[in-house]
């Protein structure tokens, strides 16, 4: 007996003619359809008795009408199966069904049926050896074989790829077992097959993903574990399978899905956070979606998690950049290569006046002034070719029409690919700036004026000053000459006229003139002092010491005079300037120690200990004075001693003092009266005009 | 006393006090008496060029020697100078500025104008005589001027 696969129903077409032989083995296959057996791509069950009663029922059925009634019943069974069926008679006729005709493309070639033959190919399971025709399943059957689940691969004109066909056959035979022709039923692989590779897939694609993929049942337990979700949470499937892993978690929105994905509803993707082995908490997107039995009852639900920790970084960073942007108080603009504007941050909107919907889209040359507007094609073409503009200062308009200052940097935006596809403007308001600048200017130009007045003024005042002690060295002098002059011719040639008396006031009128003279000469010394711009050197101070000391030989002869000069270093110093502090200073020192048995002068220099500073000193052993009066040493006519003591003007120190200020130094004195006095003083830094002079 | 006129020397002066010092001091000291005064420095160009009231005066009777003060009334005594050492014949004749002032800048134009000499007139009688009787000796006896010839 033949047992055949068979499903669903339909309307029997036989493709060939029906005789009574033919019509035994159809009844056959009749029966077993309705006798409900079950559908077993298998010939095992077939036995013995089975044939028997197949042939009892044959021979019940003997008249035409009947038979008729049963083919017609037989027919519309066999087209209703799914699987080809192929019955060949003991004539070798053949009879195909619906389903064989459309897997081995019978129709489909429009060839008359013997032809097709010939163009049907036939393969081993390798796709690539021609299945001989005695080893076909109709052929083996025909033999007396038993062909059960045998492979081959199809080719015809309806399905050119080919398609694996699993094929079983049997003989037909009649109760006296006598062959009656063989059957065959086969079925199209490719879908199953399909279907195993898709399944396949699918499993590799589960178990390959990053994602972590897991199913859990109706209560909770894991039924399926793949590796994403062992890397993610750090368990292995046989840790977790048949088994809850996760602590129980009831908050509402928790407790709401798990009610919705019971009731079958649709869980869409959400944002959450896991506990994973040793309880570490990943941020995560979920994805649920249920799993259905047959009939589409719930039996659990499939879960795909993907680990969010980076994008989250990348959200929060991308969150901070925005809020940087939002709270810049610069304009910041971005737009594409052809100028559309396509964001616009709030220090945009308060550079410029438009809110951000009135520009979106717009173009950025909205923002130029006419005279300006040529300026945004020539920066869009540099942006795309790569190039950045700093710093452009340039005007733009506002809403309201005001112009604005600005100050613009524009940068090529790249996308992931490298290529340019806008620019990104951060553009700052520098009208502040250009005002500041402006009042700088114009301040400048005050200042300058000013500047130029005053020194003009200066200029008269120093010619004033200059005509003045010209005119005082010429014509106070010529006076004096007169005086002393004539005061000589009268004691000189009328002596003898003169009495005592005469002669000494005669003498006093002299004596005056020539202090007049000297207080004038003095006079005229400190003014050139202040007068002269000093040119600073390097000077050797020895030397200067050593000149100074032999301008002042006069005052030293007939004296005894114990003169010491110490180590003295170089100094930056305006070398006439400095001989003068010399000759006054030490001039000052032999005039007020004339009095000692030996006069005893020391010239050196120490460091200071606070600053480090040389400091230059000159100690006597002279007369000394009391400090009290220290404060007018160097006042201009200051004297500290009576003229019938020492003579002099008061202008010696005064000069000294105007030397060492003009040299940005300090000069001072320590005495007591009668144990001498030492004055010291400083060449100071280096002032301006020493730096540019050295 | 090597002369071939009637004059040593034209003092250019315009103080009174110091032409009588000056002149007791040359009488005293050098004996001669050969001196032409001339009280500013319009004055001293029209001697020493023959212009004006000196436009008779024989040209062959020329200083052997000038003194000329500084400030002088008309033209100062460095513009004197300046024309008197631009003229190629009267070049030749030595000029000492004597002068009250200390001014460098003077000594420096002097020098530049191409003074002879240069001395300041100090306060102090005896030195002012010293410095004239050295001056008058020095340029009169000492120092031989060149004949007008050669110039």
């Amino acid at each position: 007996m033949v047992a055949v696969a068979a499903a669903g129903g339909g309307a029997l077409i036989l493709a060939g003619l029906y005789d009574a032989d033919l019509l035994v083995a159809l009844f056959i296959v009749f029966n077993i359809v309705l006798t409900g057996l079950v559908v077993v791509h298998s010939a095992r069950s077939l036995n013995r008795a089975d044939m028997k009663r197949q042939h009892a029922e044959e021979e019940l059925g003997s008249a035409n009408a009947e038979r008729q009634q049963r083919a017609t019943i037989i027919q519309s069974v066999l087209e209703s199966i799914g699987d080809g069926v192929i019955i060949v008679g003991p004539d070798g006729k053949r009879i195909y069904n619906l389903a064989a005709k459309r897997i081995l493309g019978i129709d489909l070639s429009g060839l008359p049926v013997t032809e097709w033959n010939q163009a049907l190919l036939v393969f081993r399971p390798d796709q690539k050896t021609v299945l001989p025709l005695d080893e076909f399943p109709t052929a083996r059957a025909s033999r007396g074989e038993t062909v059960d689940d045998m492979e081959v691969f199809v080719r015809h004109a309806g399905a050119p790829k080919g398609i694996f066909i699993s094929a079983s056959a049997r003989p037909l035979r009649n109760e006296r077992g006598e062959s009656q022709g063989v059957i065959a039923i086969f079925r199209d692989l490719t879908t199953r097959r399909q279907a195993e590779e898709m399944q396949r897939q699918l499993a590799a694609i589960v178990q390959s993903t990053d994602d972590a993929m897991f199913s859990l049942d109706v209560g909770g337990l894991v039924t399926g574990w793949n590796a994403g979700a062992e890397r993610l949470f750090g368990w292995t499937a046989e840790a977790v399978i048949g088994r809850n892993p996760w602590p129980p978690t009831n908050t509402p929105e928790s407790v709401e899905r798990r009610a919705k994905a019971l009731r079958g509803e649709r869980i869409d993707p959400y944002e959450s956070e896991v506990v994973a082995k040793g309880g570490r908490l990943v941020p995560v997107i979920i994805s649920v979606s249920q799993l259905r039995d047959p009939d589409g009852s719930v039996v659990g639900a499939a879960v795909n998690i993907r680990d969010n920790t980076a994008s989250k970084r990348e959200q929060e960073a991308r969150l901070r950049l925005a809020a940087v942007v939002e709270s810049s108080s610069d304009a910041i603009i971005s737009k594409d290569l052809t100028g559309a504007i396509l964001s616009w941050n709030i220090g945009a909107e308060r550079l410029y006046g438009y809110a951000y919907f009135e520009v979106l889209g717009h173009n950025i040359s909205m923002l130029a002034p006419p005279d300006h507007i040529d300026e945004i094609p020539e920066i869009l073409q540099r942006i795309k070719i790569g190039e950045r503009i700093e710093h452009f200062e340039t005007v733009r308009r506002r809403k309201d029409g005001q112009a604005v200052d600005v100050s613009v940097t524009v940068s090529p935006i790249y996308d992931s690919k490298g290529v340019i596809v806008g620019a990104s403007a951060i553009a700052r308001d520098i009208s502040e700036r250009r005002r500041t600048e402006a009042e700088i200017r114009r301040l400048n130009t005050t200042l300058e004026r000013r500047v130029a007045e005053r020194t003009a003024e200066l200029e008269a005042a120093n010619k004033e000053l200059e005509a003045f002690t010209y005119s005082v060295s010429h014509d106070l002098r010529a006076p004096l000459r007169a005086i002393h002059g004539f005061v000589q011719l009268l004691t000189q040639r009328h002596a003898s006229q003169l009495d005592t008396e005469a002669r000494r006031y005669l003498d006093r009128v002299s004596a005056g003139a020539t202090q007049m003279a000297r207080l004038i000469d003095d006079m005229l010394a400190l003014s050139r002092v202040s007068g002269q711009r000093p040119e600073a050197q390097m000077v050797a101070t020895a030397e200067v010491v050593r000149r100074a000391i032999d301008q002042l030989a006069p005052q030293m002869q007939d004296r005894a005079v114990e003169l010491s000069v110490g180590e003295l270093p170089a100094c930056l110093a305006e070398p006439r300037l400095l001989e003068q502090v010399y000759v006054n200073l030490v001039g000052n020192a032999l005039k007020y120690s004339r009095g000692r048995q030996p006069s005893r002068i020391e010239i050196g220099c120490q460091s200071d200990a606070k600053s480090g500073e040389t400091v230059f000193f000159i100690k006597d052993n002279g007369v000394g004075f009391d400090m009290r009066y220290a404060d007018k040493l160097f006042g201009v006519f200051q004297r500290l001693h009576r003229a019938e003591e020492f003579e002099g003007t008061g202008v010696g120190l005064a000069i000294v003092h105007r030397i060492i200020a003009r040299h940005g130094g300090r000069v001072w004195a320590e005495a007591e009266p009668d144990k001498g006095a030492t004055f010291y003083f400083t060449l100071g830094g280096a002032p301006a005009w020493l730096a540019t002079a050295a | 006393m090597a002369s071939n006129g009637s004059l040593d020397i034209l003092i250019v002066e315009d103080n009174p006090d110091d032409l009588e010092l000056t002149l007791l001091t040359f009488a005293e000291f050098t004996g001669t008496d050969r001196i032409q005064v001339v009280r500013d420095g319009a004055e001293a160009l029209d001697f020493i060029f023959r212009r004006g009231e000196y436009a008779d005066r024989d040209p062959s009777d020329q200083p052997k020697v000038i003194l000329l003060d500084i400030k002088l009334p008309r033209v100062d005594g460095l513009e004197v100078l300046r024309q008197v050492k631009r003229d190629p014949v009267a070049r030749t004749i030595p000029v000492v500025l004597l002068t009250s002032s200390t001014e460098e800048r003077d000594v420096i134009e002097g020098y530049k104008l191409g003074v002879n000499s240069y001395i300041t007139k100090p306060v102090v009688f005896k030195e002012f005589s010293a410095a004239i009787r050295s001056l008058g000796l020095y340029w009169l006896l000492v120092n031989r001027p060149p004949s007008t010839e050669a110039a």
